[in-house]
């Protein structure tokens, strides 16, 4: 178990990790997901001791680790863009931390053939590194960082730098991978699908802080506050005074269902809205967009706040069209 | 394509071929016919007796052995630094680079000068190294440190330092990881810059000939002392065809290495990387390394500028004053103040001859591509592989044979000092008419330019900065040429670096004196030249 218990640091006048408290269970998959700047990376970059702590501690099963130098840590890092040796070939990077380990040679070739087997690359020892693909990259960091099995592996933006397609593949790849790998397992990255998908345990990191921790299902039904939610890609969300459960907000009065009274924010994500003559919000349809299978539609309302949702089905939307919205008040998140 | 468009760049090369063919290439072939077949026939024997004598030996050994141990030394003391400067951000770092040039361009009368204000007979600090093969060394790894610096500085400025990380998180100590991963990306750099040392200090002469004093004698000095002194010049052209044999092999061993060791990487840029030192021991690093740079690069200029201001009971410009005055028993036969006219003159008339051949060929060798151009670039540095020395020899055994007898003529000077700056004046030049991006040349005509426009709208401005570090760059070569110039000046024309030699020659405080203030002209003329020229090609 990894626990890092009010983790500082700090470059020398901005402060990159603020406090940061978290704990690692042994097999479990845990997402630091935040916007770039967030600090995840610096915290990676703390936990493998490549940068000084300006405060607290990293412990490893009730092992300080404060004078554990990098090289005897034993994790596992997979860099953003890989940073794979040049001047080595795809074995060799593979074989680096076995050939640090001071491995045998026919165990080294023995490992490095299985670990190039389970990232799907066997046969590609003896290719240079530059003749490789984006993904090809990606899988060789992968497997250098698993070679010498290490305790703990931390992933770095895995498939920031590829295009799309290939990032879903491979996001499906990683899912089944960790689901082999019995390991701890730290992710960083800023995509909400990437953490989603691939973790038991989301930490929001804002600020060089950790400002939430849940399970995917849990933050995406309930995200813990305003800033999350925008960041989770809620778009309608906005402070509002509560009246015997009817809140006012921006874009008009909503009844909560609810006889709750107050200030907090409200959430109004796309399912609970849809386009109803019946509906109480009025408003005039100001942009809308073609995503596929549904159109995004942007509301100005009445009250003079833009209101976003999505609308499936072949109804068409002008712009200019004066319509009415519908809030089904069971899907609405309220938070303090 | 027009005839006078495709006549253009054969004409633009004739110049500098010819050039080159009079007055490096013929009296290269001269020192050849002179040492293989001095009496017209081929006399393979004679050579070899010449080489078997047993103090060619011992110069050879010398020669080779000064220059394995000065590159090892600037190499063992600049790599550090060249990480320091790689790597770490601190408060006046672009200054102390820029300055740290400045001794590798430094006459090396100049050079050897600094050295025995600070550890010759005068040396106020009572340490005496002059005469001593430690003053050699220190003196070549002062001349060359910031070679590596910048050669190998450069590359590892662009080394992701993410691969050490990596290399560390997989269980690489720092040492393993810098061992495994860093070298490994450093070595084409460092064989780079290594070659460039041992060529230079395998070549040096200015600073054996005035800091080792008779015992010390590498085939530069020996070629010079055969000539000058024994007045032998079977013996000196045969030594020369060693020298250049040498270095030839040399430059073949270094281009094949160079050819095998291209790893392709991927680059950063710079600011990505350096950053402020953060802990204890960084910091420590830097200032130490700040601290030798200061001892060894700034130390012996600040020596020569307080020599030269040094006078009895304190300081003031009387050394200085003392340049306009003529002495009975001179080793110069003129006012020291004569030297200063005639190096700007000869400066002057080496900036004229030069730049509009070196423009010339570097427009050539920008503009051409495949093996006719590369051949014509190899040709051009050929003067750089032989040696000022070589030069100078060459002209003293050729150019009796001409038609017209330049030997008694002033204008041997510049035209030998045009033959040494021309492969710096076409190295400075091309990278500046090569950064025209052809998209603005595009750009201008589609918004409307006429050929003739985007000539001079896009063009031109290149060319003539190109111009003017070109003319820099003969102009300062020219001021501290000394090799070449020894063994054709004549006794009544010296040229600043001919005079500090010999007045460093001369016994007296006067002559040192005098010696100190002319060096100490020499260095901030040149110095101050650099540093312009630096900023000219790299700023907009």
């Amino acid at each position: 178990m990894l626990e890092l218990v009010d983790v500082r640091v700090a470059y020398a006048d901005n402060v990159a990790v603020d406090g940061v408290s978290l704990t690692f269970g042994d097999h479990e998959t845990v997402a630091l997901l935040g916007p770039s700047g967030s600090g995840k990376s610096t915290l990676l970059r703390a936990i493998c001791g490549l940068e000084p702590l300006a405060g607290g501690r990293i412990v490893l099963d009730g092992r300080d680790l404060a004078d554990v130098p990098v090289h005897e840590r034993h994790f596992g890092l997979m860099f953003q863009d890989y940073v794979l040796f040049p001047q080595r070939d795809v074995r060799g990077n593979v074989a680096f931390g076995l050939e640090m380990r001071g491995d045998a040679r026919a165990t080294i070739e023995r490992r490095v053939a299985e670990v190039l087997a389970l990232v799907g690359l066997s046969g590609y020892g003896q290719r240079r590194i530059t003749e490789l693909s984006g993904g090809e990259q990606q899988r060789v960091g992968l497997a250098r960082a698993l070679a010498p099995t290490p305790q703990l592996l931390m992933l770095d933006e895995p498939l920031g730098a590829l295009d799309r397609a290939l990032r879903e593949r491979l996001l499906d790849d990683l899912a089944a991978l960790f689901a082999e790998l019995s390991l701890p397992i730290v992710y960083v990255t800023h995509d909400q699908e990437e953490a989603f998908t691939l973790a038991d345990r989301v930490v929001i990191m804002r600020d060089g802080r950790a400002v939430a921790t849940a399970t995917p299902a849990a933050l995406w039904s309930c995200p813990p506050d305003a800033w999350t939610a925008n960041f989770l890609g809620f778009h309608n969300v906005a402070e509002a005074d509560v009246e015997n459960g009817i809140a006012h907000t921006p874009w008009g009065d909503i009844s909560l269902g609810s006889a709750l009274s107050g200030s907090c924010t409200v959430v109004l994500r796309a399912e609970a809205l849809t386009l109803d003559p019946a509906g109480n919000i009025h408003g005039t349809v100001s942009a809308r967009t073609f995503r596929g299978d549904h159109v995004r539609v942007l509301v100005m309302t009445q009250a003079g706040a833009p209101l976003e949702l999505e609308v499936r089905g072949g109804l068409p939307v002008e712009i200019g069209q004066k319509v009415s919205v519908a809030v089904d008040e069971t899907r609405v998140n309220v938070l303090h | 394509m027009p005839l006078a468009r495709r006549l253009a760049t054969p004409a633009l090369a004739a110049l500098p071929l010819a050039f080159l063919g009079v007055f490096f290439v013929y009296p290269v072939v001269s020192i050849l016919a002179l040492g293989l077949a001095p009496d017209g026939v081929l006399d393979i024997g004679a050579a070899l007796g010449v080489l078997t004598q047993p103090f060619v030996a011992e110069v050879a050994w010398f020669t080779l052995w000064q220059a394995a141990l000065s590159t090892v030394l600037t190499v063992g003391l600049a790599l550090p630094g060249a990480y320091v400067f790689a790597r770490f951000e601190f408060p006046g770092r672009r200054l102390i680079s820029a300055l740290s040039i400045v001794p590798f361009v430094l006459p090396t009368v100049v050079v050897a000068a600094a050295f025995l204000a600070l550890l010759g007979a005068r040396s106020p600090f009572g340490i005496r190294l002059d005469h001593t093969i430690v003053a050699i060394l220190i003196a070549h790894v002062f001349y060359n440190y910031a070679v590596v610096l910048r050669i190998v500085g450069g590359v590892w400025s662009q080394i992701d330092p993410r691969l050490e990380d990596a290399a560390r998180v997989l269980g690489a100590s720092r040492w393993a990881a810098f061992r495994m991963v860093t070298l490994p990306l450093l070595r084409p750099a460092i064989a780079s810059a290594a070659s460039i040392v041992f060529l230079f200090t395998f070549t040096s002469f200015g600073v054996i000939l005035l800091l080792g004093g008779a015992q010390f004698s590498t085939l530069e000095v020996e070629i010079y002392r055969q000539t000058a002194e024994l007045l032998d010049l079977r013996t000196a052209a045969v030594l020369a065809l060693l020298q250049m044999t040498a270095l030839v092999v040399l430059l073949f061993l270094y281009s094949r290495y160079q050819q095998r060791n291209a790893i392709q990487q991927r680059l950063l840029a710079r600011q990505m990387v350096a950053r402020r030192p953060r802990t204890r021991g960084e910091r420590a690093l830097v200032a130490a390394n700040l601290l030798v740079m200061a001892l060894l690069l700034g130390l012996p200029l600040l020596m020569l500028l307080e020599r030269a201001l040094a006078v009895p009971g304190g300081f003031g410009l009387g050394n200085f004053q003392a340049l306009f005055a003529t002495t009975q028993l001179s080793a110069l036969f003129v006012p020291p103040i004569d030297a200063i006219r005639n190096s700007l003159l000869f400066a002057a008339a080496c900036t004229l001859i030069c730049a509009p051949l070196g423009l010339a060929a570097a427009v050539v060798i920008a503009r051409g591509r495949g093996r006719l151009a590369s051949g014509f670039d190899a040709l051009l540095m050929l003067p750089l592989g032989t040696s000022a020395v070589i030069v100078g020899f060459g002209f003293l055994v050729a150019l009796g044979n001409l038609p017209i007898d330049l030997r008694t003529s002033v204008i041997l000077i510049p035209i030998a000092h045009a033959i040494v700056a021309l492969p710096f004046l076409v190295r400075a030049t091309v990278p500046v008419l090569r950064s025209v991006d052809q998209r603005l040349r595009d750009a201008a005509a589609v918004l409307g330019a006429s050929p003739a426009r985007v000539w001079r709208a896009i063009d031109l401005p290149i060319v003539s900065r190109a111009a003017l570090i070109g003319a820099g760059f003969a102009f300062a070569v020219s001021l501290g040429e000394f090799g070449a110039t020894l063994f054709i000046v004549r006794p009544d024309t010296p040229t600043m670096p001919v005079a500090v030699f010999r007045l460093l020659s001369q016994p007296g405080a006067l002559a040192f004196g005098q010696a100190m203030a002319m060096a100490a002209l020499l260095m901030l003329a040149t110095g101050a030249s650099v540093l312009v020229f630096d900023r000219l090609q790299t700023g907009s």
